[in-house]
């Protein structure tokens, strides 16, 4: 059936607010990064071409961070998605008809609160109550399992995976209900035929559950792609970008860079990278996703 | 019990092991939290930790006299409601036109939408406030409520689109037979056939309203005393906290509970809000 032509009054209101919120101020950056722009010395602005560029891609700080970025990003979508797709696995399981975990829906609940808790109050509470190497649950559980302490987010060698875990805890959840939702919608008829053909468990899994629930795993990695990559508030209440930039994820170098050396032309210029870097890798996962248009509304 | 396989009674009790420990990982570090709001100082930073404990309201009295905490609350509630109220107002007929016609206005506007999820909202906002001062929209919440739609309008648009996609356009067809306008086609019948949907956009915009953090810390709150979550952050940062985390329990809960009931009240909409639960267009 083809579409009618509606009035173009429903997206006016859109229009406006899009063109104040989004296209000026990303208009406003990318002219603004071909110039020296300096706050506090409104005499010196002045066209300077492709001079912040230049400095961007040569900016040592910048490399690690957007390396820092990535593979803060990959981890957490690793885990999300492996540990997502557990426990969606396992809260549908089955026994004789009938589901092997009771009360799913209290049980998916549960699992919201940590996905709804604002990252800052996260970032907050996590840095003295889990991560702490004094007094934190996360060196108490470590002393039970007889092992020896860590210094966490005080540590340039394991303050990454500490954001990183922390930067999972609040997303599992999220990938659990979209992919529940996913497997709940699997008919039950390949199944049954792979159960007579003698299929192993893992096999069902393998070649079954997994290619029909592909949309909404793209869906979360996706999801998680543009969170991890994105993600300023959790890991600036934790370490600020710290110890040492171990920590120093691009929005936050990026607001370190507006808030203290005020050279809004090359901040902007750096903004225009790595919003670049971060297109082209969501490109690419819609790509290998194929059917990218659908996959971008679902997300 | 019958005699079973033994690989399945295992299966199933790593299943039943392995749902714990995760319900456990999530809910500890809140339930922490909140049992330490109501601890003294010499019960909070103990090895091993304490479960028992004399509770005091001791914190949340220190975390009300200190004074930014109410105010602070108050300007979230305004701030999130103005923003929730407005997404809802913009993204619903916006969400309609998407779902009713193609062509370049609707693929290009659909598409700038999508494409905000891909920007760091850091590289907007100095620009932002650049603009919000020439607007004179500085003054007031009105340029929060504003600023927050970047956050907001791509989930609402998102799941209002995939509701609409799903009423059938023969409704709307009837509707303008009977000499009704586009308009009364989208108010009177689609919106109360999408009201599941539209309760699912309407929490989800609160949610992310009332979270974030990183607008009004560049935007400011308008002359307006300083949001909760903002106070929160300055008192996070400070010697203060760090010397007694009792207080930053207090505040760190005060925020988080109204969330958590929230959740509950509404969570089979939670639900298939994050779950996507509105079938997708299916091209």
């Amino acid at each position: 059936m083809s579409k009618q032509k509606q009035p173009l009054y429903f997206v006016a209101p859109l229009v406006v607010v899009l063109a104040i919120v989004y296209v000026y101020p990303v208009y406003f950056a990318i002219r603004v990064s071909f110039f020296k722009w300096l706050f506090t010395r409104p005499d010196l602005i002045g066209f300077n071409g492709l001079e912040n560029y230049a400095r961007a891609l040569t900016d040592k700080t910048l490399l690690d961070s957007l390396i820092t970025t990535t593979v803060y990003t990959l981890a957490s979508i690793l885990i999300v998605v492996v540990w997502g797709f557990l426990i969606a696995y396992v809260l549908n399981r089955r026994r004789r008809g009938r589901e092997l975990i009771r009360g799913k829906p209290i049980i998916l609940t549960v699992l919201t609160c940590s996905a709804i808790i604002a990252p800052a109050v996260i970032g907050g509470v996590f840095r003295v109550f889990i991560w702490d190497p004094a007094y934190g649950l996360a060196n108490y559980v470590l002393s039970l399992a007889g092992l020896s302490p860590l210094g966490w987010l005080v540590d340039t060698n394991t303050a990454l995976m500490a954001v990183v875990l922390t930067e999972a805890w609040l997303r599992v959840p999220l990938a659990v209900l979209i992919l529940d939702a996913g497997i709940r919608r699997v008919p039950p008829e390949p199944f049954e035929a792979a159960k007579i053909e003698g299929a192993s468990a893992l096999d069902e899994v393998r070649f079954i559950l997994v290619p029909l629930i592909k949309p909404q795993l793209f869906t979360v990695v996706l999801f998680q792609l543009t969170f991890a990559f994105r993600q300023f508030d959790l890991v600036f209440m934790l370490t600020g970008g710290g110890p040492a930039n171990a920590t120093n994820l691009v929005s936050i170098y990026i607001y370190k860079m507006f808030s203290q050396h005020t050279n809004l032309g090359y901040a902007s210029a750096m903004a225009v990278v790595v919003t670049l870097v971060l297109v082209v890798l969501g490109l690419i996962i819609l790509a290998l996703s194929g059917r990218p248009e659908e996959r971008l509304v679902e997300t | 019990m019958h005699s079973r396989d033994p690989r399945a009674w295992i299966a199933d009790v790593v299943s039943y092991a392995f749902i714990a420990i995760t319900l456990i990982l999530t809910v500890t570090p809140i339930v922490w939290t909140f049992l330490s709001s109501f601890k003294f100082a010499t019960d909070i930073a103990t090895v091993p930790p304490k479960l028992l404990f004399t509770p005091t309201l001791e914190n949340y009295r220190i975390v009300i006299e200190q004074g930014s905490l109410l105010p602070g609350l108050r300007s979230s509630v305004i701030v999130t409601l103005g923003a929730t109220i407005l997404s809802l107002l913009i993204g619903a007929p916006a969400a309609y036109y998407l779902a009713r016609s193609g062509g370049i206005v609707s693929v290009g506007l659909g598409g700038i939408v999508m494409s905000t999820r891909f920007i760091p909202v850091i590289v907007l906002l100095i620009p932002l406030l650049i603009a919000f001062r020439s607007l004179r929209l500085t003054g007031s919440f009105y340029g929060l409520m504003i600023a927050y739609q970047l956050a907001t309008l791509p989930f609402v648009i998102l799941v209002l689109w995939a509701a609409f996609t799903q009423i059938p356009r023969e409704l709307d067809e009837a509707v303008l037979i009977d000499g009704g306008t586009p308009f009364t086609a989208f108010l009177r019948v689609n919106l109360p056939l999408a009201a599941p949907s539209v309760g699912a956009a309407t929490i989800l915009a609160a949610l992310f309203s009332w979270n974030q953090f990183i607008i009004p810390v560049i935007i400011g709150s308008g002359g307006g005393a300083p949001l909760a979550i903002m106070g929160f952050a300055r008192y996070a940062g400070g010697e203060e906290a760090l010397a007694d985390w009792g207080p930053l329990s207090a505040w760190a809960s005060i925020l988080m509970l109204p969330m958590i009931a929230g959740a509950f009240v509404v969570q089979r909409h939670l639900i298939a809000a994050f779950g996507g639960e509105a079938p997708s267009n299916s091209s």
